[in-house]
């Protein structure tokens, strides 16, 4: 409870703020409110607080809500330039505390009110902020789209959510798990087919094939900062809400169902990867290589019963820090438009970005001893022993397909470069490279979750 | 009434919606087909709230309806902003990014 609270009240802060003339308090504020919320998920690790009957504080949320922070944090560290220009700082600011408060509901809901509520807390403030370049034409465009398709993904979830409803008579996540075993045909019915709309619907919000075709426009339209929000709390967060509805159905899930949720994850790995092998635009690329993470993060969710929360945990917080840092250079060597081209010769004009970037990418291609490997190791793993063999070779046979492009990108890096190098990086971006790169080898040796 | 008729008037309502948004180029048409699609859900919400004699789903209504007036608010003013940098509001010329 106090969690989101402290959430929304920097969000508010950050609104007050503006005719406080407190802007430049605000960087200190959000970072601090995220760290105060970490350390409250932590001492929640092992108890169990209720809200109402409409969210529930437990260890589930707790570690989601401790990576999403973690994350945050991070986010908001390395790209505070994003919130510096004085006209809007305070918008931006509330925009972004809104939709983490979202998040956080969204990881601790228990009612199916609840988990739509979050949902749009999460994504109405990034139609915005998608768009806050307000004269670019792409921005508007990705802005565009990104409303378009999440408002028609709610309603198939607001379409599997009235079903569910329909076939139980309850909106509580825990009463519908103890009805599904003793419902009678018709209701059965209407239950499944409301399952399946709400996975599709979350296979929207995670960008997993064939729901997908939204996230590469987005995320190349975007400003830079926005789209390292969307691939790591928002995914995050779409993530913990579907690992949790998907445990409240364990059992009751009908093969042919289970079959199509395996073939959602096949499709996700080997699309993603085919097509990011041809792309130019280094944003487009990331863009297919999240898809990708998808499909390996919906195989962890549907091959492991227990113990799925830390898996996924583990995996979204390396794959998180592994993008922001990716981002945060891209960032650095342009601002908008990104060709692969723009990395040329980046080892010998700033050598601590191009070490960052090329750590980023083994980490994300999953080659050992990078954080990257570990996860995927785990995932596969957690496939291999629920039986699922196939989807461990299509799991091997996708990160062998990813070594590919991700290569593409270093070896760009090491080709003589061009360009005299241009300005160095503030000593702060320094420490946020040099923070990230030192979790993505300390996650290996220390998995915290 | 069985809760039949209901499912099939708001699975049509939600289809003609779908469609809508799918295959319509103007921008406000897409918004509008969105808004039916909400209103086939709020239609069956209350449907299945009857069926049960609870007050559950009309709540819920409340907050669709809520959510959806927030969400058109700034979808209108995206709208907006494409239409003073293209003066249009057909989705078709919005391809500089590719599908």
């Amino acid at each position: 409870m106090t969690e989101i609270i402290i959430l929304s009240l920097t969000g508010v802060a950050a609104l007050v703020s503006e005719f406080l003339n407190l802007r430049k308090m605000l960087l200190p504020m959000a970072i601090v409110a995220m760290l105060a919320v970490m350390l409250l998920s932590y001492t929640h690790l092992d108890t169990v607080e209720s809200v109402y009957g409409m969210a529930e504080l437990n260890p589930f949320s707790s570690k989601f809500l401790m990576v999403l922070c973690g994350l945050g944090i991070l986010w908001l560290w390395g790209f505070r330039r994003f919130f510096e220009d004085e006209k809007t700082t305070t918008d931006y600011f509330a925009l972004a505390m809104f939709s983490f408060a979202g998040a956080a509901c969204m990881v601790s809901y228990t009612n199916l009110a609840m988990l739509f509520l979050g949902v749009e807390i999460l994504s109405i403030p990034i139609y915005v902020l998608a768009g806050s370049n307000k004269t670019d034409v792409k921005g508007n465009e990705a802005s565009f789209k990104y409303f378009l398709l999440g408002a028609f993904s709610s309603c198939f979830l607001l379409l599997g959510i009235a079903l569910l409803y329909g076939a139980t008579g309850t909106f509580d996540l825990g009463e519908i798990s103890a009805k599904t075993a003793n419902l009678t045909g018709e209701n059965q019915a209407l239950l499944q087919v409301g399952f399946v709309l709400t996975v599709a619907a979350f296979a929207f919000k995670v960008a997993a094939a064939p729901f997908h075709f939204w996230a590469p426009d987005v995320y190349e339209g975007s400003p830079t900062p926005v789209t390292a929000y969307m691939v790591t709390v928002v995914k995050v967060a779409a993530f913990a809400a579907l690992l949790k509805f998907f445990q409240a159905f364990q059992g009751a899930i009908p093969q042919t169902v289970a079959w199509a949720v395996y073939g959602l994850c096949f499709l996700t790995l080997m699309f993603a990867n085919f097509v990011a092998a041809s792309q130019k635009n280094v944003k487009r690329l990331m863009a297919y290589s999240s898809i990708s993470h998808t499909g390996f993060m919906l195989m962890g969710i549907f091959c492991q019963d227990k113990g799925a929360e830390n898996l996924l945990a583990y995996y979204a917080l390396v794959y998180g820090i592994a993008s922001l840092t990716a981002f945060r250079v891209l960032w650095y060597l342009r601002n908008e438009v990104a060709d692969i081209q723009d990395f040329k010769g980046l080892l010998h004009t700033n050598q601590l970005a191009a070490v960052a970037v090329i750590m980023a990418m083994l980490s994300m291609a999953g080659i050992p001893p990078l954080a990257g490997f570990i996860a995927k190791y785990r995932v596969l793993a957690a496939a291999s022993a629920a039986g699922q063999g196939w989807l461990v070779v299509v799991g091997i046979l996708a990160s062998l397909l990813a070594i590919y492009y991700y290569f593409k990108i270093i070896i760009v890096m090491f080709e003589p470069s061009e360009t005299a190098p241009d300005r160095p990086l503030h000593l702060a971006d320094k420490v946020f490279l040099y923070v990230c790169c030192g979790l993505l080898i300390g996650l290996t040796v220390w998995p915290v979750v | 009434m069985p809760i039949n008729y209901y499912l099939i008037l708001s699975a049509i309502l939600f289809c003609i919606g779908a469609f809508g948004v799918m295959f319509l180029r103007n921008a406000i048409r897409k918004f509008m087909c969105i808004e039916l699609m909400l209103n086939a859900v709020n239609l069956l919400m209350v449907a299945f709230s009857t069926v049960w004699g609870q007050a559950q789903g009309q709540v819920f209504v409340f907050f669709i309806m809520a959510v959806a007036a927030a969400e058109v608010a700034v979808g209108l003013a995206i709208l907006m902003m494409i239409f003073r940098n293209l003066q249009s509001t057909d989705t078709s010329i919005l391809s500089r990014l590719k599908w």
